[in-house]
Formats: structure tokens, sequence, C-alpha cells
């Protein structure tokens, strides 16, 4: 019995601390999770269908957000495109804090050769903007999903990658860790115990923000058309696509960008507030 | 000699949105020339009145302040602007806060953080506000002002941190001084100096406030005293008077606590040596290549059973030597030893498990204990290097009993320490440290943070303790009250070296060195 109490109150306790636009990111954030991994719930067409006696149809009841120009549904292809979009933003992220968590704990914990080693490379990859970054990696790896995944990716590694030698010094030189040595505890335990979970915990907030970051560049890069390719449902690859409409068929460009817009706001508010409750 | 009323309050009531009323209608006067002391234990709003008087009292949340009067300097402060408090602040009222460290900003020289002060006044030439700024920190007790104003704030001590606060808070001058707790993280002899200082811009005109719980501050400077309880002024009289004779239960509480018990009464005798440390040395570099050297040849035995008291002004090395105690840093010459065997000298991999029978007890418990853990955890790990650790299902309960035994309730622990009062904590840092059962404790200034009442309970806490497990302790302390309570022996330290050591009691009826007189003038013993 306490057990469940105990955890609504933390449930309650947790809504309380997001507060109202924190519950309204994560619910928006939940939206999207729902239409990356079953889009077919919200939006049950098929994505690529065409009809081309339904070109240009204008946003209303039988096409929520208007057809384009071979009469595929936006709305159906804006749910699909989660996937693409949010799915390539979050592997991305993945790679990054992967990466960065490698170099980072290794310039932070490692000897001093490494350290210096490590923070020279970070360094000269810091001075590039992370776009820039990842386009020139797009060029070596070439154009196409998995390319772009590895971009942005290994673009974002340096940013964490500072973080983390930052955060994993001020920790491994904290009071804490020194009363816990002092106490007799041997390194291992004091690293699992106090050193990791106190270093890795503000990442929860970092990455969520990233992960908004990491779909706008995504969708830049296909945008660009280096990213997913038509007829693929991307939103960067749609709002491309529009872009030659602009002036006659404004919906093909306001719906996959708002939705660039809402998924990178949602994610970052929600990173925020999961950082001030963690603090 | 008084002179004009410079601050005169009637019926203050300040409120928060959340806290709700925390002053309940204080009246205050102040006039040129006086020293008025509020004193009160913690949580009496003393802290929220100091910031009050200077138009601070929200610190960052809304604060809702009302009076019947309020005027500073004659004119109506109620009326008061943001902006006008602003301009009155360092111009008509300066502010020296407790926190030191918070208050300076560590990128900007002392100098700089000094003529901050001047410059909001009006625009002095930079000769003219570079010779203010040197006399307010010489006028500070700062040595070397012209140096310590180009230094930053991380490059200097606590006790000088304190004096660069009070050197901004006076530089202009300003009628009205309200100074919050100014002594209370300073050892003795620097906080007589601060205290001195008090006194004489008083001599010279200012008015001052001085909130503190120290009531030897009180008896030393203040004029008037207005004992604050619960947001209401409880009882107010001339100092000498009202010490000497409190009339309410509270203010008499405040006063025996002052008053620290004299010696740990009945102990079990001293036992063979446990600790033993000879010809130590210790020196660290300092950035311009030389290097300092903060332990210099110390010869330190300490037996089981017994309690050494380690007293010195701030720097005298008092703390690098308990370190070097413990092992959590290595001599460059001579060593310790634990039961006759080498300690120091060990690498850390043979030393871990005999680390349980010696524990400190730091002067900041918060900054030792992982901010994710509760005091439940806290304990479990501390249990888990005890020489018989208890088996997990029994762990609970050797952590009550281990909180029952520095008088915590139960229930303390599922918080987290951040949540605890300063005693709370500082007694589960001791019952952290009991938890491998040791037989050494180094106590780093144990009380220091604590106010008056709180210091007492600790203390006797401590004597209870020598008393029922016979654990010996080395009580690094810069208050020679709280070394007479707790300890038998004490050894003096003064730049580096031991330069006095003996029973307390004869070391504190007949001081020989400088060092020690100073000590025990400043206790006021």
């Amino acid at each position: 019995m306490s057990v469940t109490t105990a955890g609504t109150r933390r449930v309650g306790l947790a809504l309380r601390g997001l507060g109202v636009p924190g519950v309204l990111a994560a619910l928006a954030v939940l939206g999207m999770a729902v239409a990356v991994l079953r889009p077919g719930l919200i939006a049950p067409g098929d994505p690529n269908a065409i009809d081309p006696r339904a070109g240009f149809a204008e946003p209303g009841a039988a096409h929520w957000f208007g057809t384009d120009e071979s009469g595929r549904d936006v709305w159906t292809r804006v749910v699909h495109g989660a996937a693409a979009s949010l799915g390539i933003g979050a592997a991305a992220t993945a790679i990054g804090v992967g990466a960065g968590l490698v170099l980072g704990l290794a310039a932070g914990l490692g000897p001093r050769w490494l350290d210096a080693a490590v923070s020279r490379v970070l360094e000269v990859l810091f001075a590039l903007p992370t776009l820039v970054l990842a386009l020139l990696l797009v060029a070596v790896l070439g154009a196409g999903v998995e390319a772009s995944v590895i971009a942005v990716g290994a673009a974002t590694a340096p940013g964490y990658a500072r973080m983390l030698r930052a955060r994993v010094r001020s920790v491994a030189t904290s009071g804490y860790v020194e009363a816990a040595r002092m106490e007799g505890h041997g390194p291992v335990r004091v690293l699992l115990r106090h050193v990791l979970p106190n270093t890795l915990w503000p990442l929860v907030s970092v990455a969520t923000l990233g992960v908004g970051q990491a779909v706008v560049w995504v969708c830049a890069l296909s945008f660009l058309g280096l990213g997913t390719l038509p007829p693929a449902p991307e939103w960067g690859a749609m709002l491309n696509a529009g872009r030659v409409y602009i002036e006659s068929a404004w919906w093909l460009t306001v719906f996959p960008g708002l939705a660039i817009t809402v998924t990178a706001a949602a994610l970052t508010v929600l990173g925020r507030r999961v950082g001030q409750v963690a603090a | 000699m008084t002179g004009d009323t410079v601050l005169d309050i009637a019926g203050l009531r300040v409120g928060f949105p959340r806290g709700g009323e925390v002053l309940h209608g204080v009246d205050l006067r102040v006039a040129a020339g006086e020293c008025v002391a509020v004193v009160g234990g913690s949580g009496a709003g003393k802290s929220v009145l100091a910031r009050t008087l200077v138009g601070l009292a929200g610190e960052g949340a809304r604060a809702d302040v009302r009076a019947d009067r309020f005027t500073l300097l004659g004119r109506d402060a109620t009326a008061f602007t943001e902006r006008a408090w602003r301009a009155a602040r360092g111009r008509d009222v300066g502010l020296v806060l407790q926190d030191a460290l918070g208050s300076l900003d560590p990128l900007r020289t002392v100098g700089a953080e000094v003529a901050e002060a001047l410059q909001v006044r009006r625009s002095l030439d930079r000769a003219t506000t570079a010779d203010r700024v040197r006399a307010a920190l010489a006028d500070a007790g700062l040595d070397q002002p012209e140096v310590r104003a180009r230094q930053r704030s991380g490059d200097l001590s606590g006790g000088m941190r304190q004096r660069a606060l009070i050197a901004s808070a006076v530089v202009a001058r300003p009628p009205l001084l309200v100074a919050d707790e100014p002594t209370t993280a300073l050892d003795a002899t620097v906080a007589a100096r601060v205290l001195d200082l008090l006194a004489r811009l008083r001599d010279e005109g200012t008015a001052v406030v001085l909130v503190t719980h120290d009531l030897g501050a009180v008896a030393r400077v203040a004029d008037r005293v207005v004992v604050l309880r619960d947001g209401v002024v409880v009882e107010e009289g001339l100092t000498a008077a009202l010490l000497a004779a409190p009339r309410e239960e509270y203010t008499r509480a405040l006063v025996d606590a002052a008053r620290l018990a004299d010696g740990p009464g009945d102990v079990p005798a001293a036992g063979a040596p446990v600790l033993t440390g000879t010809g130590l040395r210790r020196t660290f570099p300092l950035p311009g290549g030389a290097r300092v050297t903060a332990v210099d040849g110390v010869d330190l035995t300490v037996h089981a059973g017994e309690a050494v008291g380690l007293v010195g002004e701030s720097g005298s090395g008092k703390t690098t030597l308990a370190r070097m105690l413990l092992a959590a840093d290595t001599p460059d010459a001579g060593q310790v030893l634990l039961d006759g065997g080498p300690w120091s000298a060990r690498p850390e991999r043979d030393r871990r498990p005999a680390r349980a029978g010696v524990r400190l007890v730091p002067q900041d418990p918060l900054g030792t204990v992982d901010p994710r853990l509760t005091v439940r955890s806290v304990l479990h790990d501390a249990l888990r290097t005890a020489p018989h650790p208890p088996a997990r299902a029994d762990r609970d309960a050797a952590a009550t009993a281990l909180l029952a035994a520095v008088h915590l309730p139960a229930d303390v622990l599922d918080r987290r320490p951040r949540t605890l009062s300063g005693g709370q904590r500082q007694r589960v840092a001791i019952a952290r440290a009991l938890a491998s059962e040791p037989r050494v404790l180094l106590l780093d200034e144990p009380v220091s943070a604590l106010d008056v009442q709180v210091q007492a309970a600790v203390l006797d806490l401590l004597v209870e303790l020598r008393r029922t497990r016979g654990v010996a302790m080395v009580l690094v302390s810069h208050d020679l009250g709280v070394v007479r309570r707790v300890c038998d022996r004490v050894l003096v330290m003064s730049g580096g070296r031991v330069v006095e050591e003996g029973p307390v009691a004869d070391v504190l009826s007949a001081p020989t060195h400088a060092v020690t007189r100073a000590l025990v003038a400043a206790r006021g013993i």
C-alpha cells in the first residue's frame, strides 16, 4: 500500500515541479512519441498515397493540413515524418552523448596526457560551428539518412564532452567524494556510487535540450537535400518541396515548419524544467 | 556619547507571501555614536530585520514591509522606492553580511569591490579613490592594504574577506552601519579586531546595528541590547544590566548557553598512544613559485580516550595538521603512526581497512555528503566500513541507534541533509563518523558555524561520547572556550609550529606565549 501511495506522491511532486509549461511540453513530447512509434493511431492513411485529382487542397475537414501537389495528405505526412525527423534527432543525440561520454570521462578522469590530447582535439572541433562541422562530415560521408545521423551526432559530441569533463572534475574533487574515500570506500565504489550518478544526472536535461536542437539540424540537412531524400516524409525535406509553392499553397511549408518549431520548443522547455527540478 | 536619532522604527512588520509574517511589530531606535545589538537564536528574525534596514527585506522574493514609523536620517523610509533605496545603500547605510565569500565578486579585485561603494556616491578621481580604499582596508585591520587591494577574494582567507567586506561597507562613511553576524565565521583574535573596528566607528559617530548570536561580541561593543524571539522584541535594555540580570526566560537561556561549562568532568583515563606524529612538516606551492610552510616540525601524540585541543589563529596550520593525522594529506617530512605502525607512509590501498579507526567530523557537514543521498544512505554507507558491518537487514536498526546516540529522532533517516538545520547536520556528521566505531575522532571546527545554544548542545554531546564510548578526540578550534569544555590537553599553534602546550587549565590560567594570551583575551576567559 505504501508503495503505491509513495509512487503517486512522487508523480504528483514531479508534476508540480514541472509546472504548467513543463506539463504542456511533456504532453507535446508524449504526442510526438506516439507519432514516432505508432503513427497509424493518429493518421491512419499512407503518407505516400497520391491522388492527383485532390492536389493543392486547402486545409479543411477532409484534409486537416491540406494536400500537396500530388494530392498527398500533409497531416499524414507530418505525423509519419516525425519518425524520420525526431528519430534521427534522437539517434544523433545518442551518438553525440555516447561519444561525449567516452571523451569527457577519459579527459576528466584519465591521466594528464590523455586530458591534454582530448582537450586539444575538442578545442579544434569546437572552433567550427556545429552545422558547418555536420556539413563537412556529410560531404565526406555522402548524403543520406545514416550519414546525417552520424554527422549531427559527431558534430554535437564535443559540446557534451566538454560539459562532462568539467562536471566529472568538479564532482571528483568535491568534499563528498573525498569524505567517501576517507571513510575507507574503494575507488570503484566511489566511482559508481558518487562520481557517475552526480555527473550523469545533469546530462538528462542537457540531452533533452540537445534532441530539440538536433531535430533542427537534421531538418536543416534534409532541407538542403543532404539527409532524408524525397518522397519519404521528413519535415526538412517537406519544407524544401513546399518552398516552390510558398505563394500559392502556404500550408505545404507552414505545417512541417510548425512541427519542427513545436518539437524543438517542447523539448527545450522540458529540458529546462528537468534541469531545474534536478538542481 | 550619543547624538541625533539616525534610525527610528516602530511597529515594523515584515511578511513573505509563502512564509507568513516573520517580524510582528518591532521597535528599534539607534542614535549616532550608539551601537545597538540585536540578539536571538536561529529563526528569531534577526537577519530579516537587518535586511529590512537596508531595503533588501525580500532578498529576491517579494516581501510585505509595513511599519507605523520607519525613518532613516529623518526621512520616511516606508515611502522609499527601489531607486531611493539604491541611492541610500552605501551612502546612508552600509551592510556587512556574514557570508563574505558569496558577497564578493570572485572575478574582481578587492580594491575594485571596495571602490564601488564610493563610485555610487559621486565621481572621485582615481588617486583619491585609491587612497580611500587603502585607508578603509587598513582601518578594517588588513595588513598590506596595497597588496590586498590588488588581490581577488579567492586569494584571501576567510577573515581577510570578512574584513574586506567591512571595508566596502564603511569606505563611504555611512552614518548607519548594519552588521549581520560579522564575526561568526572568524577566529577569535580576528573577530576581536573586527569588533574593535566597529567600536571605533561608533566612537567616531557612526550608528551601528550589530545582529549576532554571540553574546561575547555584544558585551564587547554594544551599548544597548534588543532581544528578538519569533519576530517579537522580548527584552531590551543597557548591555551590562541586561546580561547581568536577564528578566526573560529566553534571554537567560541565551546567556547560559554562552557560558560554556568548565571542562569535561569525569572521563575515562587516557590509555596507550593511538596516533603519533613526529616531525611533521608540510609546505604548499604559491603561485609565484615560492612555497609556504603550513606545518613546520610538529610532534603530537594522541592517547586512547583523551581529547586534545588544537587552537590557533586562521592560517596557523591547524587544519593541515588534522588532515595529516587523517592521512588525507601526506607530510613532506616526518610521519604519522597509528597504533605504533606506519599510517601516513602506507599506500592508500593498505590504509583503507584501517580507516575505520580514525574519522573526521568536518566543519561543513553539507559539503561532505553526496547531495543525492538521504541520511539513511549516508549512514548505511558509513556502516559498511565498520570492522563488523551489520547485516543488510540490521542496518536500519544500527542507523537508528546511531541517530539516537547523537540525540536525533529516527524520522531524520529519510531526510536529505540539505533540509536539516545546522545543528542537526552536525549531529548527523558525528553519527556518520561514529558508525565505524572509531578510536579517534578528528573534529575540524565542529561548532564554529552554529549558534550558541546549538553549540553548547553539540559540545555536551561530544563530552557525553567521551564518557560513554571512550573515543579519543582531536578538536580543532579557534575558540578556547570550546576547547576548555571538551579537552584535557591543548596545543596552541602559530605559524605552523606548536608554541605552547599543556593541560587546558594550566595553559588558560597562565598563558606564556603572546598568541595564547591574545586568544584567552579574545574569549574573555
